[in-house]
């Protein structure tokens, strides 16, 4: 009976290490195991969405509505479908919408890809404008855009078309790259 | 022609600058205006646009090369042309200004001189050594002007 009394610790001791290998074994982080399967694997991906951005004065900046959100981890780019940006700037609103659109990392830039429509509000005294191409980049936080993809725009009767275009919303210009063609209507109210 | 004024202006360039502010579009590189008739070449076009449409325009060339301006003469198969270092249009006024080594040519009659103002309405055109402006060396700033008889079938 002595006997097994003095094996007791030992017992004690043996159960004590079994269970840390046990638990050290269990936490261990398998290195084995195959990182996250590719750079392409979403980590989430979000139906029917609306982002609302502030700045830091509080005032909403932008709005995305989108059909669907999916996020990639491994390059922290977002990829959205059927994208619609509302930008407030200055009190005037800019929409863009297209069939696709590229969010990169930190929201600083968009890429909207098919069927690219941007319509923006109309100045005191001057006529609301629209945009037309197959491609756009926004700067949002920059208030600027470009293209390097034909485009068409219109600014109340006026049209204009080109092969590329940079815009600076915070100083109104708009730079339009090759083979650009302006047409201005007749003056209206000019007896004919 | 009277029936330009109402014809859509077209203007082609290799770079547009559009100033939303200002209403001012800046054409730059091979620009060509064109209005019915009316036809405004130039390196430089900068254009301002009035809430009613095309209002003015200035021509400039670069690398001593001139503007040029050219427009079919009312009821007539004849044409104006001119060419200056800088042409002003202004369709509200219908009338072109050229100044700097002007020069315009209808039919036989020929004008040279510092400033050249032509009314497209009435078809005369006004030239004078601009004031200030400094005389041009070759013809010792004079204006020349030759003006054709006119022969006795002409109206």
């Amino acid at each position: 009976m002595r006997a097994s009394y003095r094996l007791y610790p030992l017992i004690a001791l043996g159960l004590l290490a079994g269970a840390s290998i046990w638990l050290e074994r269990l936490s261990r982080v398998d290195e084995t195991r195959p990182a996250a399967v590719s750079s392409d694997t979403p980590d989430f991906i979000a139906e029917n969405t609306r982002i609302v951005g502030f700045g830091q004065d509080g005032e909403q900046r932008y709005a995305l509505v989108a059909n669907r959100l999916t996020h990639l981890p491994a390059s922290d780019r977002t990829m959205v479908d059927a994208p619609r940006l509302e930008l407030d700037n200055q009190g005037r609103r800019l929409t863009i919408h297209a069939t696709s659109g590229e969010v990169a990392s930190g929201a600083e830039r968009v890429d909207f890809r098919g069927d690219v429509v941007a319509w923006r509000a109309a100045a005191p005294g001057g006529a609301e404008m629209t945009f037309r191409s197959e491609h756009l980049t926004v700067w949002p936080d920059d208030h600027r855009a470009e293209t390097q993809q034909a485009l068409k725009l219109t600014q109340g009767a006026t049209t204009a078309e080109a092969l590329g275009m940079r815009a600076d919303n915070l100083f109104g210009t708009l730079d339009l790259v090759g083979q650009a063609r302006v047409q201005i209507p007749r003056r209206q109210g000019s007896k004919s | 022609e009277r029936a330009d004024r109402d014809k859509p202006v077209d203007i082609e360039a290799n770079r547009v600058t559009v100033d939303d502010r200002n209403k001012v579009h800046i054409f730059e590189g091979d620009v060509v205006l064109t209005q019915g008739t009316l036809m405004i070449k130039g390196d430089k076009l900068v254009v301002t646009q009035g809430a009613d449409g095309f209002q003015t325009g200035v021509a400039t060339a670069s690398g001593g090369r001139l503007a040029s301006f050219r427009q079919r003469r009312e009821g007539s198969t004849e044409y104006v042309d001119g060419e200056a270092e800088r042409i002003e249009y202004d369709s509200r006024a219908e009338k072109a200004r050229l100044f700097n080594r002007a020069h315009v040519r209808s039919g036989g009659d020929e004008v040279r001189g510092h400033y050249i103002e032509y009314d497209s309405v009435s078809e005369n055109y006004l030239v004078t050594n601009a004031p200030g402006s400094t005389p041009e060396s070759s013809t010792g700033g004079r204006v020349r002007a030759t003006i054709q008889p006119k022969g006795d079938n002409k109206p």
